[in-house]
């Protein structure tokens, strides 16, 4: 079946992606990077949770990838009205 | 996992290693890239299609093989609709916390010429 045979290949560049982006995450020279940085590694995340999902044929990951998907928006907008207002609620 | 006819099967696993691919790509530019606004498109531009490919192939596989709707299109339709959002929010902070940081687009003549 080619699908289980790209599966590992699939996860191993999700998990390099990973990688990168956390080394993003401890060096990046400012907050607005940090923030970005963290973003993508959610978006990463989600990938890798519905890739596991379709290798152990199991519906449940999916639930846990679409509340992901809520709270890193909503997370991203507040760390960034923060950044540029100094606060989140007026 | 045996009743996948070839074709569907193909089409899940090419849209599964298109979606990593560009996964790693939007990784590996914001490795690279030296400038934050640089970063920032990169970051909102294949991290959403990176998904993409990795979603609908979930969504071919869970359809086909559980006769399910597959609701992965609502994660989609979630991220496409927030992630220019965000991007937007982060561009503004950028321009009010640092509004000296000139964006750096080398050439590539330029680049080539005067490497240091």
């Amino acid at each position: 079946m080619l699908t289980i045979a790209v599966l590992p290949w699939v996860v191993f560049m999700l998990c390099a992606s990973i990688t990168l982006v956390l080394v993003r995450v401890c060096r990046g020279p400012n907050d607005v990077d940090r923030v970005l940085a963290i973003d993508v590694l959610t978006l990463l995340t989600i990938a890798l949770l519905v890739t596991l999902g379709i290798a152990r044929d199991e519906r449940h990951y999916f639930e846990a990838a679409a509340l992901l998907a809520v709270v890193a928006c909503v997370s991203t907008l507040a760390i960034a009205r923060y950044l540029l207002r100094g606060r989140v609620i007026e | 996992m045996s009743a996948l006819p070839w074709w569907l099967d193909a089409l899940i696993a090419l849209s599964l290693l298109v979606g990593a691919v560009f996964s790693l790509l939007a990784a590996w530019a914001l490795f690279r890239l030296e400038e934050v606004r640089l970063r920032l498109h990169v970051a909102s531009l294949a991290g959403s299609v990176g998904l993409g490919g990795v979603l609908l192939g979930s969504a071919l596989y869970f359809g086909y093989q559980h006769s399910m709707l597959p609701r992965e299109g609502l994660i989609l339709l979630f991220v496409l609709l927030t992630t220019p959002l965000s991007a937007q929010a982060l561009g503004n902070a950028v321009s009010a916390l640092y509004p000296h940081a000139v964006p750096v687009v080398p050439s590539s003549a330029e680049s080539k010429g005067e490497g240091q």
